[in-house]
């Protein structure tokens, strides 16, 4: 059973994003999650083969001896990947859903992570928990990541942040950078991101649609609920509709502001933008808040 | 007068609710959202504009339901030319009918009351009257005004012709106004309390005449079997009575009423003379053809159109006020 497209789907978006992590996230990865990449070890005597650039010339000076500096790799870093396939992420104005644009943003987390020999993990949700992939390394198990969003077939529509967090919460023992990619149109899920921050690195990006913010004016319409299929007449031209709007987006900001306190990144991204700079400006305050 | 001219299809009108149910409950096409199930905590919809479309749809089945059953009006046409019977009655006036045995006063009157009444019984009908004795005349020719019919009936007294009794040439006069008639079912009633002492015809020669016309001869023979009383004027003396026997030629009646297909009955007294104009009644009425004709309108078309526009509103709110881009 397998589609031509979605096959077609998985190679664009690894061509796509392995390009993207070569060419403009190597760095910023590196320093956003790593810091200075490689940990000072020790100074040994020089043998030849070892790297000339490696000479500290400093020691070689006192000593009268060539030394070489030696850097330990720093340990490595678990990168979990919490992707919402609610049905509410199957919506999209522009030419792509939210779940799409969740999905090569999963593709360029997940290749830079592999890229510097970390590991790599998945966990589809829903209101339930839909799928786990454990951490694992290399390209195969990245393509075996795409792969299950891609062809996921979910159980259940809805979505519970609460859930999911909670269930990684219990999951993870080892400290791991949490991608939380989500439209975040949910109940309270503050606490728990909070609860999880304090062992873990949690990072939210919140993919949406522009019509999700500003609805178009089209009179009266009938509308149904992507999660729940509740149906509400509303009136698109009414300003009480349009001030509902105003409000969500004021929460939204409260809500973002609330975990900028906590020390915790949200980043939005329309699905109908490029969001390439948004990522390397993410990248970017983060190295520079360290 | 307006009517419903297959009203059983008003009960169409039990599926309506059946149709509101289903119509609410149904999904109605609609642009999916994400967050639709936190606006509706705080957005109320308004109740009205959603439930015109559904209004506007059963008012509009509502009259189509009505279209159905067909609506009419209509206007009934009388046809006075009844194709129905041509009834002739023959009555005797002979000096006999005025034996007092059938009450209330004496036979004729009695046969006029009794006549009255079937006239009043079948306006559809043509009635013709012939009165005889010794002579006979047409008292009132085959006729539908029943005023006059009345009127000449109400008109007969003993002695107005010269006593005797010519029954043979009161049927013959009978069956002559008869001759020229269409109707399909001719009726001869001949009421006679003698036997034929006068005139040319002979009662069976004029029976067969009836009967060769297809003319239909009911005969009845008046008065009780036993003695009766018959008034007579003595001068200076009054009225006496004067008993005498009954004459009924029972045997030619009957033979004419057989030979024409008709039946011969016995009246002894004024009940039993009325049972038997009754009878004649009944048995006659089946004949008669009234030409009802009644013209209707059809209104569906009214309704239909109002229904139409109702359902061209539904349309227009649905389709072009809710829900344009759906």
């Amino acid at each position: 059973m397998i589609d031509e497209n979605l096959v077609k789907k998985l190679h664009y978006i690894e061509i796509k994003s392995r390009k993207l992590v070569n060419e403009m996230f190597a760095g910023e990865y590196l320093s956003a999650f790593r810091g200075q990449g490689m940990e000072f070890d020790q100074v040994r005597e020089y043998y030849p083969g070892d790297d000339v650039r490696s000479i500290d010339w400093n020691v070689s000076a006192r000593f009268n001896k060539l030394y070489v500096k030696e850097f330990q790799e720093e340990r490595e870093l678990n990168l979990f990947l919490l992707v919402d396939i609610s049905n509410s992420q199957n919506f999209g104005t522009e030419e792509k859903t939210k779940l799409d644009l969740a999905t090569e943003l999963s593709a360029i987390f997940a290749f830079s992570a592999i890229k510097h020999n970390d590991k790599v993990g998945l966990l589809l949700f829903t209101d339930k928990i839909e799928k786990l992939i454990p951490l694992g390394k290399g390209r195969r198990h990245v393509m075996s990541i795409l792969n299950t969003i891609i062809t996921y077939k979910p159980h259940s529509k809805g979505t519970s942040l609460k859930n999911a967090l909670e269930y990684i919460g219990r999951l993870l023992t080892k400290r791991a950078i949490i991608v939380v990619i989500s439209d975040f149109i949910d109940g309270d899920y503050a606490k728990e991101v909070k609860q999880l921050n304090r062992k873990h690195d949690v990072i939210l990006l919140h993919v949406y649609d522009k019509k999700e913010y500003v609805p178009p004016r089209v009179g009266f319409i009938t509308t149904e609920d992507l999660e729940t299929g509740e149906q509400l007449l509303v009136n698109t031209n009414d300003k009480r509709f349009k001030d509902y709007f105003i409000t969500m987006m004021d929460n939204l900001s409260a809500v973002k502001d609330e975990f900028k306190r906590s020390g915790i990144d949200m980043v939005s991204i329309d699905t109908s933008v490029n969001y390439i700079p948004i990522l390397i400006g993410f990248f970017k305050e983060r190295i520079r808040r360290r | 007068m307006n009517h419903l001219a297959s009203k059983y299809f008003l009960f169409l009108y039990l599926i309506l609710p059946i149709v509101i149910y289903f119509s609410v409950k149904r999904k109605k096409a609609s642009v999916n959202f994400p967050t639709i199930r936190y606006m509706k905590q705080s957005l109320r919809e308004s109740k009205i504009i959603k439930y015109i479309p559904l209004s506007l749809r059963i008012i509009a089945l509502s009259f189509i339901v009505f279209a159905l059953a067909r609506p009419q009006h209509g206007r009934t046409y009388q046809q006075v030319t009844t194709k129905g019977i041509d009834i002739v009655l023959v009555i005797d006036v002979s000096g006999s009918m005025a034996a007092i045995d059938l009450q209330p006063k004496n036979r004729l009157q009695s046969a006029i009351n009794v006549a009255d009444e079937f006239i009043k019984d079948r306006g559809n009908d043509r009635i013709g009257l012939v009165a005889f004795a010794k002579y006979a005349y047409i008292q009132c020719p085959l006729t539908a005004n029943h005023t006059i019919l009345l009127g000449q009936l109400h008109r007969l007294r003993l002695g107005m012709i010269e006593d005797g009794t010519a029954i043979g040439l009161g049927l013959a006069s009978a069956v002559n106004s008869l001759k020229n008639s269409k109707a399909k079912s001719k009726v001869v009633i001949l009421l006679t309390d003698g036997r034929n002492n006068a005139g040319e015809v002979d009662p069976i020669t004029a029976g067969e005449i009836a009967s060769a016309l297809g003319i239909k001869v009911y005969t009845i023979g008046v008065g009780s079997r036993s003695e009766v009383l018959f008034p007579y004027k003595v001068p200076g003396f009054g009225t006496r009575y004067m008993k005498i026997k009954s004459d009924v030629d029972e045997k030619t009646l009957k033979k004419i009423a057989d030979e024409t297909g008709g039946i011969y009955f016995r009246a002894d007294n004024t009940e039993a003379l009325k049972n038997i104009y009754k009878k004649i009644d009944e048995m006659e009425k089946t004949k008669i053809i009234v030409k009802k004709r009644s013209v209707y309108k059809e209104l569906y078309a009214k309704y239909l159109i109002i229904a139409l526009i109702f359902l061209f509103f539904e349309f227009f709110v649905s389709k072009l006020i809710i829900n344009r881009i759906v």
